[in-house]
């Protein structure tokens, strides 16, 4: 019950905040751009993708960690009151990755309300987990890390890494391993990275190749099938669920 | 009768002791101040009551609750921290109302705060748009608006204008008389002179000195408390 009531009381907060509405109208102002210019609901989507790829991520993990370090003082005071630590941290968390993927759900979806389809859907899913994914992740390095501008900076070199870098590290493996049956670790090195798997999850349905990439097109080949959506799907669960975990684990024993 | 019990509390952060083996009581009626220099252990022991802190080892009882073994002992505290900080989108009424249905318990002392505080004007204000000195009045609020059996209270009169203070400080004799236990800490000497019955001096994370007011003066044959406590602490 207080988990429920500290969560609407954290949403009312963030739903007060101009800078989130300012993300909403870049998204739905992207899209809208997009659809003026190309009139293809399939380029929309494919542009949006790769919007969400970088914005999403940066957006969420940012203002996830900054909020988290701001509200430390709050925290404290709540922490103070009868309520368990991890409702605390439960709490804050749901309330912010609800509203992100609330605000990513309407930029999305607003401007192309008569165009619904089993690819936009997909990209609405892979936005989501975006925004749940960072969003836990920048509050397990806000538990992990007291120092702001530290934990700042790292938040910054995981989601530069995982958006940009983990590609090209692929990429050199092939590359330097490419004699050898690659596959599999290939396969393996795609799993650990959402924003390859939140690619994969909707260019899979687009069929576009151009756009898989290396490490798209050797999942398209291992799963073209719903499978591949399937493994997706639990790959991306996991990804928020693991540091969520982590995160409630370690602030019930943290040192405020 | 005892609200709150310490039994050699300790904490260590890292290489540093913060807390050896600290044991003390406070007891209802009585205004206890603990006071040390910086990094005497003072803020850490709070934090250790409040739980904001868990001890390597020993025990803090609230009304004979263990505090390691649950949160409702908090439902008997008020806590007033030295920096307020609220969410700056949101108005004191709401923060009030979130911490009413946290406690599951009606704010039945906040009209006779807000009135004392002057505080009508500004409780449907966004606490971004309030001074420094209101936000800590929000503070002083929030910890008395509950009326908690025991207050526990971090430089309270930091940031208050003079009026203010002197409201406070009779708000928190007033809560004494009424059997309230109250624990605080400050570095303003005067104001533990005005309202301490038991002063509890930290250093290097050990109690240092113990006693009333009257006491340690005797001790030290000083007439000022300030004096009496630097003379005490090169002995």
């Amino acid at each position: 019950m207080e988990l429920a009531k500290l969560f609407l009381f954290e949403l009312k907060n963030l739903s007060r905040i101009k800078w989130l509405w300012i993300y909403l109208l870049l998204l739905i102002g992207s899209e809208v751009a997009f659809l003026k210019l190309t009139g293809d609901v399939s380029k929309v989507i494919t542009s949006m993708l790769t919007i969400t790829l970088i914005v999403v991520p940066v957006i969420a993990s940012l203002f996830g960690v900054v909020y988290y370090y701001d509200s430390q003082n709050f925290v404290k005071l709540l922490v103070s009151q009868p309520i368990e630590r991890w409702k605390v941290i439960l709490g804050r968390y749901l309330s912010l990755g609800v509203y992100l993927s609330f605000l990513y759900f309407l930029g999305v979806s607003l401007p192309l309300i008569s165009h619904v389809s089993w690819e936009l859907l997909l990209l609405i899913s892979a936005g989501v987990f975006l925004s749940l994914i960072f969003s836990s992740l920048s509050f397990l390095v806000g538990v992990l890390v007291d120092d702001r501008a530290k934990g700042v900076s790292l938040t910054l070199i995981l989601w530069l890494y995982l958006t940009l870098l983990h590609d090209g590290f692929i990429l050199s493996v092939v590359y330097v391993f490419r004699d050898y049956p690659l596959e599999k670790v290939v396969l393996v090195l795609t799993v650990v990275n959402p924003v390859d798997l939140a690619r994969i999850l909707v260019v899979l349905k687009l069929d576009i190749a151009a756009l898989l990439g290396l490490t798209g097109t050797v999942f398209k080949e291992f799963f073209s099938s719903s499978l591949g959506v399937f493994v997706s799907l639990t790959s991306l669960t996991l990804w928020f669920l693991i540091p969520l975990s982590l995160t409630v684990f370690l602030f019930n024993k943290k040192d405020l | 009768m005892e609200a709150i019990r310490v039994e050699n509390l300790r904490k260590r952060y890292g290489k540093f002791e913060v807390l050896k083996g600290v044991n003390l009581t406070a007891d209802f009626g009585k205004v206890t101040a603990i006071l040390g220099p910086n990094a005497s252990g003072k803020t850490t022991l709070i934090k250790c009551i409040l739980g904001h802190v868990i001890p390597d080892s020993g025990s803090v009882y609230v009304k004979g609750l263990n505090t390691s073994e649950g949160v409702e002992y908090k439902r008997f505290i008020g806590y007033v921290p030295q920096e307020p900080d609220f969410p700056e989108n949101l108005t004191p009424i709401e923060i009030i109302n979130l911490i009413s249905s946290i406690r599951n318990s009606k704010a039945l002392k906040a009209g006779e705060v807000i009135e004392s505080f002057k505080l009508g004007e500004f409780m449907n204000k966004k606490i971004k748009n309030l001074s420094g000195g209101t936000k800590q009045k929000v503070n002083l609020l929030l910890a008395l608006a509950f009326d908690p059996e025991i207050l526990i209270l971090d430089e309270p009169t930091v940031g208050l204008d003079p009026v203010s203070s002197v409201k406070f400080k009779e708000i928190l004799l007033k809560e004494k008389e009424r059997g309230k236990a109250i624990v605080m800490s400050s570095h303003i000497i005067s104001e533990v002179e005005e309202l301490a019955d038991q002063i509890i001096f930290l250093m290097e994370g050990k109690v240092k000195v113990r006693g009333s007011v009257e006491e340690l003066k005797d001790l030290a044959k000083e007439s000022k408390l300030d004096r009496a406590i630097v003379k005490l602490l090169e002995e």
